[in-house]
Order: structure tokens, then sequence, then C-alpha cells
């Protein structure tokens, strides 16, 4: 056999190989990757309004029921606004009193906390189904057998956050009532820090029994009872005063009233009006401190039982 | 178009079967192998790179929901600590970046401070993926919307060099495979080509055989394929070819010792004449070898001067015919020809047959007839010649005497007259025993030359408007008697002068041969009728009036040969003239 002529045909087939290895389909766009322009975490808005969205309902959705809003009183302000969350009551009421966020929507006993320490300010109250108030809902999974919170001892329980009213102080309360305490009473509690996410762990049975507010319940009964119809509720409290709009005390009155003028006009107009209803708000309000009074009683009385602090 | 591209290749290739076998079947398994790494590698690049994706997506989009809750709560310790997590247990992770739904970056992996054109390098805002060129490598840049972009994206840059080294891994195992195999290839191929062409060899072996006049080569063969029957009926036909050569051959040499068989030259000419073969007898009688003739013309084999090859025609003659040997000597010979094939214009087989032996037979017989009747006649002759010379001597004598003693002068004229016609007689008896032997031959050497040319010198007045020609060639002196042989030539010349009517030409030739010389005395006069050949040489036969001659002349010509041992012929032709050939021996 002739060398050469083997060495054409070989160098032919390895150029087919070569070239077969040169496949590529998609286009890549060039990065530098090596310029670093940018530093993380820079986050300041200094221009924007702040409000501060507390998690009666987890983040996600909070973000997913606020954004509307926070966009329409941007649009009404012409100020950007951000949405601040965290991830307690506690952290919120923290912002407001170093006056770091302008408006916030709190719990109620998280605005009793802080009207009591630091002098939160009331700015407006949601109306809803007609009623400034809301409920505590003690609630099992759907196919429990207990029928009351007395069934549930020895059980586990999962409150919202701490500073949550009808998560935790209000179920507090009723224990203290029975002569009993949380941590005594269930076998084991810890925190879901948002209603939705209490709703789902008693669904999921995660969890035996929660204390919910009544607000997130119907509100999720309606729109997505896909966690909710699993649920029982075995337990509503007395009605509370619903949780507020607030305010720092440091805030730019002339800010303050922009905004209260705002909420309470909103459900005048037509576009302000279907974000309310999307979120089963009939409008906004002013309220007096004194909506929170029994909230105020109950803390009493459940520091009483148990030295509850904050 | 294949085929004529497949030659092509065949062509390049060159060389045996085997080595085509082993060409292909590598060209095959190299095409194959080609073939094979490009459909893995692509096979391999999309399944791969599907995966990478998949992975990639579906990290992204993990990352996405679990970065959910502490992006909304601004809580970058706990996203930190989260892509520094994945980042760390997930494989091919170049970085990840989170931004807010503004675009606004949060969190990152890079160490220190971030690129910031890697922000619009991938700006779609659905869950995607970005193939980047870092200038290092290729990364895809997957992107996942958190909250459906409201909250912000999830960006995870995962290296693409990984996928392409094991791509190019796998590629090379299957390169290396291929070679391998191509090179077992080679090797079996070989193997099974030299197998395979073995019964092909074996017939190309026995096709030379064959070619090379080895009727009946048989070949050997173990498999029972297409080249089994092959072999099979090879072996036939070269069995078959044997015995039908051999048949062949059997019966050409019957025909061979046939022809050769026959004593007359039997000639095979093809339709231009040119000799194809002929039998042993031809050979014998032409002396040629069959090497010298063959291919040429028959002609070569007539005279020149009398053979008549063919007619007007271009066909043979059949009949008598004047033959030429290779040694120039004449022969007559009777022709018959008779085509090859009827009705085609292939070539004739021509017979010739020598009549040389016939002729002399028959000369000989006439000789001797001849010679039989001139020694009765002489016998006679003699005896009345001598009853005759004494009453003539004295019819003579007495004659003589009255003439002396009258002297009447009407007496002495009729006695003269008496003389004369005695003496006449005396002479012709004279003659007449001449003829009969009776005179005695005065035997000397002499050179016929010299004769030839005292005669010629004698007749010379008498040839007038006669050309005459000699062309004598030297010659050995020879015992005969001078007179007499002069006496031969002037009779003969005579004869000629006498035949010749107008611009005669007359040849005179000798030759000497190794046992005999030759006098041969042409004319062109007006020849001799057919039917006066034979009688020539008779004693008394004339064509002249009565009185103008004996019609003795040639006859004691003839005796005079005769006695010297030595034979005189004549030919001749009527119009065309005579020629006399006298032989005698040296």
């Amino acid at each position: 056999m002739y060398p050469e002529k083997s060495i054409i045909l070989m160098s032919m087939l390895l150029l087919v190989l070569t070239l077969s290895g040169c496949l590529n389909t998609e286009e890549a766009a060039r990065v530098d990757l090596s310029n670093r322009t940018i530093d993380a975490g820079d986050n300041s808005d200094t221009e924007s309004i702040r409000i501060a969205v507390s998690a009666i309902i987890s983040p996600e959705e909070t973000l997913v029921y606020y954004q509307d809003m926070l966009d329409y009183i941007s649009e009404k302000t012409g100020v950007p606004v951000k949405l601040v969350q965290r991830k307690t009551y506690q952290e919120v009421n923290d912002l407001i009193r170093r006056n770091s966020v302008d408006a916030a929507f709190v719990c109620s006993l998280a605005y009793v906390e802080g009207y009591d320490q630091f002098g939160m300010e009331l700015l407006v109250v949601p109306v809803m189904r007609g009623e400034t108030y809301y409920y505590s809902y003690i609630i099992v999974p759907k196919d429990s057998d207990v029928n009351n919170l007395k069934e549930l001892k020895g059980k586990t329980f999962a409150f919202s956050d701490p500073l949550s009213n009808s998560g935790k102080l209000s179920p507090e309360y009723i224990l203290a009532q029975m002569g009993e305490n949380s941590e005594t009473f269930f076998r084991l509690t810890f925190f879901t820090y948002s209603h939705d996410k209490s709703i789902e762990a008693v669904a999921e049975r995660m969890v035996d029994g929660a204390a919910v507010d009544s607000l997130v319940w119907d509100y999720k009964d309606t729109t997505d009872p896909k966690f909710t119809s699993r649920t029982r509720i075995i337990n509503k409290s007395r009605p509370y005063g619903i949780p507020p709009v607030v305010v720092s005390k440091d805030i730019d009155p002339e800010l303050k009233e922009r905004l209260k003028t705002i909420l309470l006009q909103m459900h005048e107009d037509e576009k302000g009006k279907e974000i309310l209803n999307n979120i089963m708000i009939d409008r906004f309000s002013e309220a007096n401190d004194s909506l929170y009074d029994s909230i105020r009683e109950m803390k009493k009385v459940v520091k009483d039982v148990k030295g509850y602090s904050n | 178009m294949l085929k004529d591209t497949v030659i092509k290749i065949n062509n390049f290739i060159g060389g045996g079967l085997v080595r085509k076998f082993v060409v292909w079947i590598v060209v095959i398994i190299m095409l194959l192998g080609a073939l094979t790494t490009i459909f893995v590698q692509i096979s391999l690049t999309s399944t791969l790179s599907e995966e990478l994706h998949e992975r990639g997506m579906a990290i992204s989009r993990n990352l996405a929901a679990s970065s959910t809750e502490p992006l909304l709560i601004e809580d970058t310790v706990s996203l930190n600590r989260l892509i520094g997590n994945i980042k760390k247990t997930e494989k091919d992770v170049e970085y990840i970046f989170i931004t807010d739904a503004k675009g606004k970056v949060l969190v990152h992996t890079f160490n220190a401070g971030f690129p910031g054109e890697l922000l619009t390098a991938h700006t779609e805002t659905s869950s995607s993926s970005r193939l980047l060129d870092t200038g290092d490598g290729y990364v895809i840049d997957f992107k996942a919307p958190i909250l459906n972009g409201r909250a912000g994206f999830v960006h995870i840059g995962l290296d693409e060099t990984s996928l392409n080294e094991k791509i190019t891994q796998t590629s090379r195992i299957i390169m290396m495979l291929t070679f391998i195999v191509g090179a077992l290839g080679v090797f079996m191929a070989y193997i099974a080509g030299d197998y395979l062409t073995r019964p092909i060899r074996a017939l190309v072996k026995g096709a030379e055989e064959i070619g090379r006049g080895n009727l009946g080569y048989q070949i050997e063969t173990e498999s029972t394929d297409e080249i089994h029957i092959l072999s099979k009926a090879f072996n036939q036909m070269s069995h078959n070819l044997n015995n039908s050569i051999n048949e062949l051959r059997t019966s050409e040499e019957r025909y061979k010792k046939l022809v050769d068989g026959i004593s007359d030259a039997v000639i095979l000419i093809d339709s231009q004449k040119n000799i194809l073969s002929w039998n042993s007898a031809a050979q014998e009688i032409f002396d040629y070898s069959f090497e010298e003739v063959v291919g040429k013309s028959i002609n070569m084999l007539y005279s020149p001067f009398k053979g008549i090859v063919t007619d007007n025609m271009g066909e043979i003659l059949d009949g008598e015919g004047v033959f030429i040997k290779k040694n120039g000597m004449l022969f007559p010979g009777v022709v018959s020809s008779r085509p090859l094939q009827e009705g085609a214009d292939v070539g004739r087989v021509v017979v010739i047959r020598d009549i040389t032996h016939q002729k002399e037979m028959k000369k000989l017989e006439k000789q001797l007839l001849q010679s039989d009747r001139l020694a009765t006649i002489g016998q006679l002759a003699a005896g009345v010649a001598h009853e005759i010379n004494n009453p003539l001597a004295n019819i003579s004598l007495y004659a003589q005497m009255l003439l002396k003693k009258t002297e009447d002068e009407n007496a002495k004229s009729k006695l003269k007259t008496i003389d004369d016609e005695a003496n006449r007689a005396a002479h012709i008896v004279q003659g007449l025993l001449e003829f009969a032997r009776r005179s005695e031959l005065k035997l000397n050497p002499i050179d016929i030359n010299i004769e030839i040319d005292k005669v010629l010198s004698i007749l010379n007045h008498q040839f007038n408007d006669i050309k005459v020609t000699t062309l004598l060639e030297p010659l050995p002196l020879i015992y005969a008697d001078s007179g007499q042989i002069r006496q031969v030539i002037i009779d003969i010349l005579t004869n000629s002068i006498q035949a010749i009517t107008k611009n005669g030409e007359i040849m005179i030739r000798t030759t000497a041969n190794h046992d005999h010389i030759e006098i041969s005395i042409s004319d062109n006069g007006y020849g001799i009728p057919r039917e006066n050949m034979d009688k020539i040489f008779d004693p008394f036969f004339t064509t002249k009036e009565p009185g103008e001659g004996t019609g003795l002349g040639l006859s004691i010509c003839y005796g005079i040969i005769n006695r010297h041992n030595g034979t005189i012929d004549v030919r001749s032709e009527v119009g065309i003239g005579t020629t006399f050939t006298i032989k005698l021996p040296v």
C-alpha cells in the first residue's frame, strides 16, 4: 500500500473530524467580567417615599397585594414609592421609630406597642366589609377531631408574629382566661411570621392548630380557598380594631396630610376603587386610637398571667 | 456518476483486489467513525447542553423561589448566604447575582465589585438563558424572575467549559476507537481480502496457464460460493477445451498425413493468391522451405518466361504449365485448382503435378523408336549402297571411257550426263554410308567455339541480311571429329538460312555444363509445323522441291551427334522460329 495516497484519505477524514468539533449553535454575547464597576447593596433611595408593610401576610403576597396601591400613591404624589418589608412586626416598628419609613401598614398590636413606646401615629384605617374591626380565628385542619381550643392541649400550634394581635395576643388571652399559657398548654409552638403561612401550615397538617387574622382567612377563603378550604375555624375571638396605616411621629406634616388625603379619597376614583376592591378594602377612613383599647386590655391580662413583656 | 467516481477512486487506489478491499474498508470505517463522531458530538452537545440548561433553569428557579422572602424583607445576609451556598455546592457555577425589579444588583458572588456589563448582557424578563463569551470561555447566563419580576431577578452563570470538555473527551474516545477499529480493519480486511481473493487468484492463475497453452489445467477450490461455481465452470471449460484441441490436433494430423501422402504439390492460397500452407510433396518438388514461401504469391513458383498463372479474370488456369524450382530449374507440371469454399473468394487449393518424368519417358520412347527406325534404314541403305557402289563405279568408268573415244558432240554431252548422274548417285550412296556409320570417327580434342568461328567464316557471305549473334561461353575441350561437327553446324545453319524469309536473326549460344556442353542455334524463320516435328531427322525427309535437297542433311547430323554420344533436339513454333539444341558429353 502506497503511503501517500492513504495519507491523503486519512487527512480528509481528520479534517471532517476536526470540523465536526467546531459545532456551536448559539451566538454568544461578549461580556467583560473583569470590569467591576458596581458595588452591591447600594440601596439608597433618597428621593422616594418609603412605605413599609408588615408581614400580616407573607412578603410575596404582600408584594402582590400592595404593589398596586403603592404605585397608585406614587402616581398621585409624583414621587417613587418604595415598598419596604421586614420579616417581623418588630423590625417594621423599628423602622418607624427611626423614621426610616414614611408610612406603614402594621398590625393592631404592633400599633399599640408603637404608640405606647414611641408615639406611632395613626393615619387611616381600612374599612372592610363596612367594618373597622377584625377577629382572631383559631383554625385546625378540616378533618381534625378538635372542636375547641381546649382540645388542642398537648398539640402543636402556630403563632404568626410575636407582635401580632390576632395571631398571638388573642390566643394567649384566651388561654390566660382558661388559666393556661401557650408554653405549657401546647406541646410545641412556633412563629410563621405571616398569617397565610399559618393557614398553609394548618392545611398541610404541619401543625395541629393556628391563630390567624380573620381578614387574611376571609380574603383567602374568597379569592383563593386552596388552603382555607382544608381548614376549619374552631374559635372566633371578639372584635378587635382593624390593623391601621400609621406614620412616624417625625414625619413631614405635609407628606402626612398628602398621604392621608390620597388614601381617604382613594375609593373615589375609578382606579383607586379597583385597587381597593382587589384587596377587599371598601375605603380608608380616619380612626381614633380608642379603637385599639380592647387590645391594650388583653395585653395587660396576658402580661399579668405570664409576664408578657412586649 | 457514482459509478464513475468509484472507478476513478479504484484507479486512484491502484493495485490488486486485496489492496482495494483494504482501502475501501478503511475508508468506510473512517467515514462511519467520522459520522459517528459528528452524530455523537451533536447529540451529546444537545443532550449535555439541554441538561446544563435544565440544571441552570432549575437552580435559578429554585433560587428565585427561596430568595423571594429574603429579597422582599431586604435580608441581604440571608441572600448572600443563599447564593454563596449554591455557588459552593453546585458545579460549574461561575457567578450568581440577584437584582431587584428595577435591575439594581442586590447581592452577587463576585469577589470585588460587580461587572456592569453583565447587567445589560441578558435583559429578557422571562425565565431564559443567554450564552455569554467572557473572553476566558463561554458562560450561560440563566435568569429567573422573582415573583414574575416584580420583586427582582436571579442570574446564575454556568460555565460551559466542563460541558465542552466532556464532549471533547467523548469525541476523542470515539476518534481513538475509530482509529483502533480502522487499524484492526486494515488487518482483518487484509486477511479477509487475502482469503476472499484466493480463489480469484487461483482463477487468474488458471487462465494464465491456459493462455500459456497448458490446456486442461484444473483449479482446486474449497469454497461453496459463486467462486466455486465459477471455478467448476472454468475447470469444465478447461477440460472441454483440452478435449476439443486434442481432437482437432488428431484430426489435423490425420489430414496432414493424408495431404503429405500425396505426391503432388498441394498448395493452399488465399484470395490474394498468397501461399497459406502446402504439403511436404510441394516442399520436395519446389525445394523451398515452408518459411520461405508462406505469405508470398504463388506466382513465384511459376516460370517467369513460360508460366501462365492466371487468365484475364485473374483466375488460376488449370492445365499444363512450367514451374521453377528454388535452384532455378524449370519443370513441366499440370495444375488443377479448386476454390476453398464454393461461391466465396476465400482462397483456393492448387494441386501441381510434376510431369517431368512423364515427359522424359515419352521423349525417350520417341527417341528409341527413331533410332530404331534410323538403324534399320541405315542397315538397309548400307546394304543397298554397297551393292550399288560397284555398278555406279562401272557406269562412271565406262561413261568416261566412251567419252574419250567418241567425237560425236551429241553423244559426248549425253555421256557426260551419265557420268554426272552416276557421280551424284555415288555421292548419295556415300551420304547413306556415312549415315549408316560406315565412316570412321577421327576423334581429337577440339574447342567447339573455334569450330563455330571457322564455320561462320566459311558461311560469311551466305548470311546476306541475316543478323548473326554469338553468345559463346568458354568451353572445355571435348573429343570429337572436328570435320563432322563442322558439317553438323553447317547443315543446321544452312537450314536456318533457308527458313528465314526476311529480317532474319540467328543466335548461336554455347554453354558449358558439368558433364556436357550445349550448342543452341535459334532462328526466327517460319518454323516447323507440329506434324513434321517427328520426321525431320528421318532420311530423305524434306519439305523442299524434288531435286533441291536430298533430305539427308539433318539425318546425317543426327547420326554424327549420335555417334558422339550426344543428343540433338529441336523446338519450333510456326511463325516464331526454331531452336536446335546439341548436347555433347565432355
